[in-house]
């Protein structure tokens, strides 16, 4: 393999001044990730530094006709969407554009590059006051553009408008080799120019008929990638406290959520079963069993916070709010279940660490996410679960994660399914009850809002019209189809 | 009128049977019905009717006849234009081979109340939807047009900002999954509707092809109808019908309990932006609006008659005043007397902190403008005085433009609407201004002109083209109306969404069936493409200017 790569790297003839790294390791590893375990190598890894660089990449590579799949997150990646699923593709990593550049505490916002990820974002935008807000706990190399580029649910519910957040004016490169700003970035001048005139880049839609940003959203790199995008941030609060609100049952916990979302009370707000909580708490395989053995069936999270206004009197109300929801639907209050205090969890959730949390105790696990409304969300865990049992895998355990989304309009729910691989019984037999899962839960109404790997069979297995308007946005925006190449289905 | 089209017989019957015989007309009464020359998209002008009736309209019931009569009008080369509640003219023909498709019969309204939704067809108004909505203690975003409009023509295909957009956003984000008939008569269903899982979100699988035809603004009925959306709803601690106080035309509405409703003033724009930044800090408020003191006058009196006499007697409220006019309405709304004593609480402290002072009302012209503002109430009340408006600017950017949008608002009146100027006599500039969800500033300076006098119409045209003038030449955030053509000109310094657009549009609308004048120019010749953005300074020059405003006031745009 090592000498494929050589002859393929004579014949590269990468843009000039790119960094490229031609290096049979580093090219291996972007051949599998933690879902696939092979695909195919790329010819090169391409290294830009700036805006102008991806635009030299974007274009040498319809020149010749050489695939770019964009990976902006560095350290152990899942899902399959940034390895390689042809010949003659290069790599865009853009792990090293992972600069602030520029933070405005007023309105709330941070204009990040594409490499800043999690593990760094929040001491970036402390000194401005300000932090970033985030998915359910991610990894520390997780690209936060990435992340919301590819829709992952923040935990701040009550921020989450529009599937679009927490993005303002973005400029994206196209797979046609030309840049576009998006929303508030979509103004005269270059970024230089609009921050001295006082732009914040903050409509995240636009400009005018077009909304390139949600194109791209979900799109798996297939269209273009983001050099650079403005993001609300949240401020700093004054005051923070976290509660646990438990029941035995999924129903009423899902009421009080949404009880809280239409009052808008909550910093975060999510709700997890007893192993997820455990996964989220636990630090090694004892800590886990014994915690799944003392956590109540069904938890919400809920971060209550106060600003500069009245800080006190602000978390008086929301805490008096909260204990009277909790009383009128039967869901048990408490600051700290099995020892742990819900507001260290609120802060450990803010500190991101190398490894998923998902993998902290058993080495690996299987996700299974898609959408759904919050009143529907009960159902799909007999699935999952009867599923399991069938396939002889009752002993394993089974995380539930329910993420409100849109301000509660519906909701991310995910399974995790953590699993040793060095048992490869349960890792071989739990691959094809996973999937049997997914297509259990399609039948029952799940929408693969991202469709990754082996979802995207179910995913289009309805096609009113929406891969006809995919064929023609690709042909749009990446003419020569050097993104990500057979990524999407398209055609 | 332009020159009369007959509908062919052998389409007429084509049409019969796919809408049924009572469900067409060809007669001028009711074709005068849609071609009415009113309302946003109004063409400067004393003529109550458009210049252009359309051949015959249609009513379907349902998707699948929508379909089909595009793909009739496709058959017979005919264009098609879709109208829901029809309140600007934006929904008239384009041409006269145009039929118009009145989507009146499709109404439906289903309100989903655990997951603050609804599901909504083209003729749902938005008074019809929030009268329902309040039933579960849920609103709906309104917009400036007021309640009559349709929130699925808003949020699909045109702009969607609304005076408590800080409580209830825009409507091309309260969108959820739709269903769409393209130009050529395929039915799309995106999101979640496509793949049969409901109504609730309209991204994926995979991309968000919405982006393609709809981004800040829709196609205003370009590129296709669309028949059916899902459409997020907002919580509010109110249920079911308000009780109205005082009579007509000042109709009220009482104050619910833990409301806060105040008015606010500060000496200058600077002191109303600091203060501005903190309301916004921990979305105290669900809805601000700073409106322009002559338009609250307007609002807080009956009629033109007494607004005048009020004037003249200097008896109007100090709300009303001139003086008054670094100003927010401020609605705080909770849902228990603690949180109620903090959110009113804080609000008066930093209005305090600020150099503010709030303002005392009469509880008759706080349950007015209460009124007003929840239910989007406005639009009679700013189209009063004279009958003719236009609008300008849009900002969608930090409330740091606030004071600069007032000033750009004064420039662009340059005084036509001070006492012998010819538009409608007003305050220093007639902006309306809100922020989007506690984050950005919107704000549109109100153009008011007698639509019967000519040289009120060159005015207010003049106003309007120096709006880009102005914005060109040191941008005030986004400009709201960089629409069709003017985004021929300024476009390609802004990454050229124009071209995209112009594929959309003649990849699925070859033939231009789908026809508007809000969109996208279908066909803009090579060398004439590229010498527009060159020409931009000519264009933009005070004697081009002022023979544009004669031509648009004389002859209309």
């Amino acid at each position: 393999m090592g000498i494929a790569f050589t002859e393929n790297a004579s014949r590269l003839h990468a843009p000039a001044g790119i960094a490229c790294s031609i290096d049979g390791a580093e090219l291996r590893s972007f051949a599998s990730d933690g879902d696939t375990p092979q695909g195919h190598v790329p010819r090169a890894v391409l290294k830009p530094r700036s805006t102008d660089e991806i635009l030299s990449l974007i274009r040498w590579a319809n020149d010749s006709g050489t695939g770019v799949v964009p990976v902006s997150s560095t350290g152990r990646r899942r899902r399959g969407d940034t390895v390689p699923a042809r010949d003659n593709v290069v790599i865009a990593d853009l792990s090293g554009m992972n600069r602030l550049l520029h933070a405005d505490a007023r309105d709330k916002i941070a204009i990040l590059e594409a490499g800043v990820d999690f593990g760094t974002v929040d001491d970036l935008l402390q000194p401005h006051g300000l932090r970033a807000l985030r998915p359910l706990s991610p990894r520390a190399g997780k690209s936060v553009l990435a992340s919301f580029l590819e829709r992952e649910p923040p935990i701040n519910a009550n921020d989450h408008w529009d599937v679009a957040d927490p993005f303002g004016g973005t400029l994206l490169v196209l797979g046609n080799g030309h840049c576009a700003p998006t929303g508030g970035a979509a103004i005269e001048g270059t970024l230089a120019e609009q921050l001295a005139r006082g732009h914040r880049q903050m409509m995240p839609i636009g400009p005018t008929n077009l909304d390139l940003l949600r194109v791209l959203q979900g799109a798996q790199g297939s269209l273009g990638l983001m050099a650079w995008a403005a993001l609300y941030c949240e401020r700093i609060p004054t005051m923070e406290r976290g509660w646990f609100a438990s029941a035995d049952a999924l129903e009423p916990v899902i009421d009080l959520a949404r009880e809280l979302l239409h009052h808008r009370i909550g910093n975060a707000l999510f709700i997890v079963d007893r192993v997820q909580l455990a996964l989220l708490l636990a630090r090694d395989a004892a800590a886990f069993n014994a915690l799944c053995g003392a956590l109540p069936a069904w938890t919400l999270f809920v971060g209550l916070s106060a600003g500069r206004q009245a800080p006190e009197e602000k978390m008086a109300w929301q805490q008096a709010d909260l204990r009277a929801g909790g009383e009128r639907h039967g869901v048990g209050l408490a600051e700290s279940l099995a020892g742990h205090t819900a507001t260290a969890l609120g802060q450990r959730l803010r500190v991101a660490e190398p490894v998923s949390f998902r993998d902290r105790v058993s080495g690996a696990h299987r996700e299974l996410f898609f959408l759904q409304q919050l009143d529907r969300a009960a159902g799909f865990v007999p699935l999952v679960r009867d599923g399991l049992t069938k396939a002889g895998l009752g002993h394993l355990p089974l995380g539930v994660y329910i993420q409100p989304m849109a301000q509660g309009v519906y909701g991310h729910i995910e399974f995790t399914l953590p699993y040793d691989p060095d048992k490869a019984d349960d890792a071989q037999r739990s691959a094809a009850a996973w999937q049997a899962a997914a297509e259990r839960c399609a039948d029952a109404g799940a929408f693969f809002s991202r469709p990754y790997g082996a979802w995207s069979d179910l995913a289009y297995r309805h096609d009113d019209g929406i891969r006809s308007m995919m064929a023609l946005t690709k042909s749009i925006l990446d003419p020569a189809g050097v993104m990500n190449p057979n990524r999407l289905p398209y055609s | 009128m332009s020159r009369k089209i007959e509908l062919p017989p052998q389409v007429r019957s084509e049409l019969e049977r796919i809408v049924g015989a009572r469900h067409i007309s060809t007669d001028p009464a009711m074709l005068s019905a849609h071609a009415w020359n009113t309302g946003v998209g109004k063409v400067p002008g004393a003529e109550k009717f458009a210049g252009i009736w359309p051949v015959a309209v249609v009513l379907p019931e349902s998707t699948e006849e929508v379909a089909a009569v595009v793909k009739c009008c496709a058959r017979h080369k005919l264009h098609f234009k879709a109208h829901s509640t029809g309140y600007g003219s934006m929904s008239n023909a384009c041409s006269p081979e145009t039929v118009v498709i009145d989507l009146r019969r499709m109404n439906r309204l289903e309100i989903d109340a655990k997951n603050r939704m609804a599901i909504i067809g083209p003729y749902a108004t938005a008074g019809a939807l929030q009268a329902e909505a309040l039933k579960h203690g849920l609103t709906c975003h309104i917009v400036g047009a007021g309640p009559a409009h349709s929130p699925l023509a808003s949020a699909t295909s045109l702009l969607g900002v609304g005076v408590t957009s800080q409580g209830t956003s825009m409507n091309a984000r309260n969108l959820l999954s739709w269903e769409w008939v393209t130009p050529q008569g395929d039915i799309v269903r995106g999101g979640t509707a496509g793949s049969g899982c409901g109504w609730f979100a309209g991204e994926g699988p995979g991309p968000g092809v919405r982006g393609m035809i709809r981004g800040f603004c829709g196609a205003a009925g370009g590129l296709g109808v669309f028949t059916r959306i899902g459409y997020k709803l907002y919580p509010v601690p109110v249920t079911g019908p308000q009780e109205p106080t005082g009579r007509l035309p000042q109709l009220g509405m009482r104050i619910p309990d833990n409301a806060g409703f105040l008015h606010a003033v500060w000496p200058d724009w600077d002191s109303h932006r600091a203060a501005t930044f903190e309301l916004l800090d921990e979305n105290l408020c669900f809805a601000m609006l700073r409106m322009p003191p002559d338009h609250i006058g307007w609002t807080v009196t009956g009629s033109n008659a007494d607004y005048v006499d009020q004037v003249k007697r200097g008896a109007l409220p100090e709300v009303a005043q001139p003086a008054s006019d670094r100003n927010w309405t401020l609605l705080t709304l909770s849902r228990s007397p603690a949180e109620h004593a903090w959110r009113l609480g804080v609000v008066k402290e930093i209005v305090r902190r600020t150099g503010g002072r709030i303002l005392e009302l009469t509880d008759e012209h706080a349950e007015v403008l209460f009124r007003n503002l929840f239910t989007s109430q406005f639009v009679p009340r700013v189209l009063r005085p004279s009958g003719g408006i236009t609008t300008s600017f849009g900002v969608l950017d930090s409330f740091h433009f606030l004071p600069r949008a007032m000033e750009a608002g004064q420039e662009c009146l340059a005084g036509e609407n001070l006492p012998g100027g010819k538009l409608v006599e007003g305050g220093r500039e007639e902006h309306w201004s809100w922020p989007h969800e506690g984050r950005y500033l919107w704000t549109e300076n109100i153009i008011n002109f007698d639509p019967a006098s000519k040289p009120a119409r060159i005015a207010a045209a003049r106003a309007l083209l120096d709006h880009f003038a102005i914005s060109w030449k040191n941008p005030v955030g986004v400009m709201a109306l960089g629409l069709g053509p003017v985004m021929e000109l300024q476009g390609e310094q802004i990454g050229a969404p124009q071209r995209y657009i112009r594929q959309v549009k003649n990849r699925l609308d070859p033939g231009n069936a789908s026809r508007s004048n809000e969109y996208v120019l279908p066909v803009v010749p090579k060398p004439v493409a590229a010498a527009l953005p060159m020409l931009k300074p000519v264009i933009l020059s005070r004697p081009v200017l002022g023979l544009m405003s004669r031509v648009v006031g004389t002859k209309g745009m």
